[in-house]
Formats: structure tokens, sequence, C-alpha cells
């Protein structure tokens, strides 16, 4: 067995796509299954409502951190990201996580959104947020807003973790310098570099390696219990569609594979594109297999400096169980340590 | 009549529950929970009145189409009605152009009202598809969102006298079903009232609403010019203030909000249902004030025993 990394933390990440059932039985169960938060992926206009699911979920926890995983700046107003910062930082008393990004890739192309700058547009926008939670009167515009004098009538000021879901090197390297944390996406060998870039990046603004938390959530398939593998596959075809090229160009998988999913996933959408997904693209993609093949890559993922992962979707067979017994794995390694 | 009580304006999080759990107690029908420009954003907070309070209803609103895409309100519709079961209303509206405009949101008024109706039928059929039963209200005040209410379940409108409440009861008695629900959502302050204009919280509150009233119906009622002055002076200073209200003056804010004692307000609401009125949401400052939901909650038991 490999040596076991007692410094990461295990998640459960769901979707605003799934059944109320589904994630209202993660949110009663994480606290007792020992997850250190849970990360609400938002589905755009699919689904459960974001903030009210991640507001749900909050209510429904009494101890896992909960955080955004990630919404997009570009679909909501900034006063409304303002808005909902401060009403679900005092639902959870200190354990709200707002984790913002720009979105995917083929929801911004089916939206009509095109940003000329989205690594600057992210920037303002956290800029804004924050000088709105300091109770300041704010003037300020960019592509995607404009607000004049407008404040959130606070009287005292709310301090909100913001972690940044983010994949290009500008991307990591703005996280590196404002963000508390960065959720990460990607292939292994792809976050070996990307966690070195936020590290660096803070180490260059001044900033402690460990000021910013590293949370990987990559498609997770514990086949061990049943998850259908057309389910695994559709997800990472989905995943494929939306890597950016910075990301597959430092990747040793066969391209023209990859190009062909991209382009089937963008025309006919993920379930198409899954037929392409071979047990390669699948492996590299994904953490799959048995419950100790799992962990044993979050131990990968912790050596390379990964302070959490997160476990799910794609949520199929007897993902109960499933979950159940990846984090009985994790907790007796943790405890025979 | 039913009552409701608006909270989540200004307070905190904690004071909501508290007043939420005391309305819920104290029989009151309805919790409305405010939207934009209130710094809480409301789907969020009607999640956790609804895990404090076991049986009065929730309204979710003024929520503006101009802010939310239709498929966001009914997303937030649904998921609160699948997660909390069938007790969510919403309240629909463009909502004050004022406060909308510092967020970059502008348009004229004929698109407002075009861009609430086109979001409230979408929103309604989202809603009934999915079998839930939300009644959807829009908030009204002038003659064209009251007769496109017609396609909601009900209207609040955003005034208290009378005479234009008949009026505006004109607009829609002839063409509305039985089950059409017609109320008012209106600044509240039930106490002493000897000195309205000193009384901020309740003539800024009515100063709001009264700025906000269209052409067609401040012509109607003949108060055109002063609502228009006031609108001068809003942009002049960027805020409602004392100079505003002053303008507008004593005889016309009474109009558009109740202020008077339990006794007034127990007379006063004898009259709107003998015209016809089935619901009223006391608006800000009421639900603002440390006690005000409790001295609903008397007031009711009040009308009650009548």
């Amino acid at each position: 067995m490999i040596e076991m990394s007692s410094s990461y933390k295990v998640s459960i990440g769901i979707t605003t796509n799934m059944a109320v059932s589904a994630t209202r039985w993660i949110a009663k169960n994480a606290d007792q299954l020992g997850a250190r938060g849970v990360w609400i992926g938002e589905d755009i206009a699919l689904g459960q409502e974001t903030f009210v699911l991640t507001a749900a979920t909050l209510l429904q926890t009494q101890q896992v951190r909960v955080g955004t995983g990630i919404i997009p700046i570009t679909v909501h107003n900034i006063s409304t990201l303002a808005r909902v910062g401060v009403t679900l930082d005092e639902i959870a008393s200190g354990r709200f996580v707002f984790g913002l990004g720009i979105g995917g890739i083929q929801d911004l192309d089916k939206l009509g959104i095109n940003l000329k700058k989205p690594v600057t547009e992210l920037k303002k926008s956290i800029k804004t947020l924050k000088q709105l939670w300091t109770g300041e009167t704010v003037e300020a515009s960019s592509e995607l807003f404009s607000i004049q004098e407008y404040d959130l009538g606070l009287t005292g000021l709310v301090s909100i973790p913001v972690f940044l879901g983010v994949r290009g090197p500008q991307m990591l390297k703005l996280a590196g310098k404002i963000a508390d944390g960065a959720i990460l996406s990607a292939p292994f060998d792809y976050l070996r570099f990307a966690i070195d870039t936020v590290n660096d990046e803070a180490k260059q603004a001044g900033r402690k390696e460990d000021d910013i938390e590293k949370v990987v959530w990559v498609p997770t398939v514990p086949t061990f219990k049943g998850i259908k593998e057309r389910v695994a596959r559709r997800v990472v075809a989905l995943v494929i569609g939306d890597m950016p090229n910075a990301v597959l160009d430092i990747l040793s998988v066969d391209r023209e594979k990859v190009d062909l999913i991209r382009k089937t996933v963008a025309a006919s959408g993920p379930k198409a594109g899954a037929e392409f997904v071979d047990d390669e693209l699948l492996d590299v993609f994904s953490i799959s297999g048995t419950k100790e093949h799992m962990v044993d890559r979050f131990e990968e993922l912790a050596r390379i400096g990964a302070t959490e992962i997160v476990v799910g979707p794609p949520f199929s067979g007897d993902w109960r169980e499933a979950l159940i017994e990846i984090f009985t794995e994790v907790n007796e390694r943790r405890d025979s340590k | 009549m039913k009552w409701g009580v608006a909270l989540n304006v200004r307070e905190s999080m904690s004071e909501t529950l508290r007043k939420a759990r005391t309305a819920d107690r104290g029989g009151i029908d309805e919790v409305w929970i405010t939207d934009f420009p209130a710094s809480k954003y409301a789907p969020a907070v009607a999640a956790a009145v609804a895990e404090e309070t076991k049986s009065c209803r929730i309204g979710v609103g003024l929520v503006s189409p101009l802010l939310y895409s239709p498929t966001q309100i009914l997303q937030f519709m649904s998921t609160l009605s699948d997660t909390y079961g069938e007790r969510f209303d919403l309240l629909l509206g463009p909502g004050d152009k004022h406060a909308l405009k510092k967020i970059g949101i502008s348009h004229t008024s004929r698109a407002m009202v075009h861009k609430s109706t086109q979001a409230l039928q979408e929103i309604k059929t989202g809603l009934s598809e999915t079998g839930h039963n939300s009644s959807i209200f829009l908030g009204a005040q002038g003659p064209r969102m009251i007769k496109a209410s017609l396609k909601a379940h009900g209207v609040l409108l955003n005034y208290s006298d009378l005479e234009m409440a008949k009026w505006a009861m004109e607009h829609v008695k002839d063409e509305c079903t039985d089950d059409f629900q017609i109320g008012l959502f209106l600044p509240t302050y039930v106490g002493d009232c000897r000195d309205f204009m000193k009384n901020q919280s309740i003539s800024y509150s009515a100063a709001m609403v009264a700025i906000g009233l269209g052409k067609t119906a401040s012509e109607s009622f003949g108060f055109n010019d002063q609502i228009q002055r006031a609108r001068r002076l809003i942009k002049k200073h960027g805020q409602i203030n004392t100079q505003v209200v002053s303008s507008l003056g004593k005889e016309l804010l009474q109009r558009f909000a109740f202020c008077g004692t339990v006794e007034q307000l127990l007379e006063y609401l004898k009259e709107l249902q003998s015209i016809g009125f089935g619901l009223i949401v006391f608006g800000p400052p009421q639900g603002i004030r440390k006690h005000g939901v409790d001295i609903i909650v008397e007031a009711k038991q009040s009308f009650d025993m009548i």
C-alpha cells in the first residue's frame, strides 16, 4: 500500500442537476461520514437553484464546510453575488466558502457569452465583491457589470473566503495572488503544473503556500459498486469538452481522439461524445476503480500538493454505499497511521 | 382576510428568523421575504425561514424579472417547494427603478411591464407543469400592471387609500375569476402616528412607493406634479430625504401607507374586506421594528374575534 498522507481532507461534490432526495441524503450524512465539506457545482439553468441548494445544505449540516464549486460570475448580476455571499455567510456561521469562476466553455458558448479578457473580468469581480463586503459604496464597471454608488447597507465587515475555479495558467496565477483557495479540475499531469503555478505565484505575492487551499475535484467513478460505465464515460466526455487547449497541450494523450470528443460534445452533447472515451482516457480524466485504488490516487494527489479531494459526481449504481466505503477506507488508513 | 408580514428588509438573519417564528406561532398566514434592494438574497432566506416555521406560507418577493431570468426564478421556486413542501408563493414586479439603475439595470416603464408579464407567463406555466401549487402575484400600481395581473393568481397593490383601492378594483372585478386574490402590500406602522411626517421610518417608506406610481395613475388622482417634483429632487440628491418627503406632503403620502393604532387598523381592514380585498401584507417599517410582528399578531387575534 502507498504511504498515507494525513494532510489531505476528503469532501463530497454535488451538482444542481441532482435530485433533491440525493442532495439531501448527502447533506444529512456528510457530518457522520467525516467529510470536510460539501461542494456544490452549478449546472447552469439545470435542476435545483444553486443558492437555495447551498442554503439548504448549510441548514441540513452542522459541521461540514459548504462551498459553491463553482458559481459562474458570467450568469449572475454582481449585486446578486454580493447579496448571496452575505446571506449564505450568515446562515453558515463561518462554514461557507464562495467558489467563483468564469464557467465552462460549453455553457458559455451556448449562452453566447464571450469575454474578451476573462482573467481581468474575474479579478475585477472579486475586487468589487470584497469592496461591497467591507461596506464600501462602490462604483465599478467591466465587460459584465456596471454599478454606481451601490452598497449593501452592511453595518459591519463581512469576511467570506473566496476560492477560484481555475484551469489556464493566467487564471492559476490569479488564484495564487488573490484567492483563499483554488478549485482544480484536470488530469494528474496538469494538476502538478497547476498546484506548482498557484504556489509559485503565491510566493511571489508575498503569501505562503499554505495560505491557499488546493481543492481537487475530478470525476470519481467507484466501479466496485455497480456504477454504469457509460455514465462515467459521459462525465469524462463533458470534462474533455470543457478542457482548454492550455491544459491539453501539457498532457500526453491521443490529441486526435480528444479533439474528436470535444467536437462531438460541442455539436451533440456529452452522451454522443462518450462513445469515443476509451479506458485510457477514463483513467487520465477520472479517478476510477476499487475503493483501495481510488484512495491510493487521493494520496498521490495529496503528495503533489492537493489539500482537499472531492468525491463525486457521477452518482450512479449503489453510490450511497460506495461513498460510505470510500470514507471508511480513508478514515481507516488515517487511523492506522 | 389573510394576513401577511414582510421581513428581510435590513434586519439580521437571526432577527428575521425570530420574527418569522413569532408570526408563524401567532397565526399570521404568510411571511413575505423581500428581495433586492434588501441586502440578503430572498430565496436563501426563505429556505432558512422554512426550516424554522411550520404552518405559515412563505412569500418570496418582490422579485424582479429584470434582475433574475425567468428560469432562475422558476428554479428557486421549484427548489424551495421540492425541498420544504408546497408552502411558497411569489410576488413578481419590475422593482424600484432607482435602485435597479444603481446595479446597471435600466429599462423604460413599458419594457419593465412587458418583461414582468412575459416572465409571469413562463414561470406560471413552468410551476404548473412541475406540479407546484405556488400562487404568483403581480405587484401593481397602474392600470397596465393591474390588467396584466389577471394572468397571475392575484395582484398586490401598493397603496392604502380606499379611493385608489376601489379604482384598482374597477380594473379587474369584471374579468377576474373567483379564485383571483386581490390584496394590498403597503408600508405599515401600527402605533402612534400623530406626527406622520416626523416618523421617518413610515414617511420615507411611503415616499419610496409613491414616487414609483406611473403617469396614468398619478394623473387620475391629480398628483402627477407632486410626484414629478419629488423625482427631480431624488435625482438631485441621489436618495429620498426630508426635502423629498416634504415635497410630497402628508396628505399624498398617507394614501400610500397605513399609519395608525390597532383600533384604526381593524376599522381599515373591515372596510377593505367589504370592498373585496382578501389579503393584506404589512410592509416595512412594521417588520423591521423590534416588536413589529408581535403587534401584528395581537391585532390579528383581535380581528379574528370580531
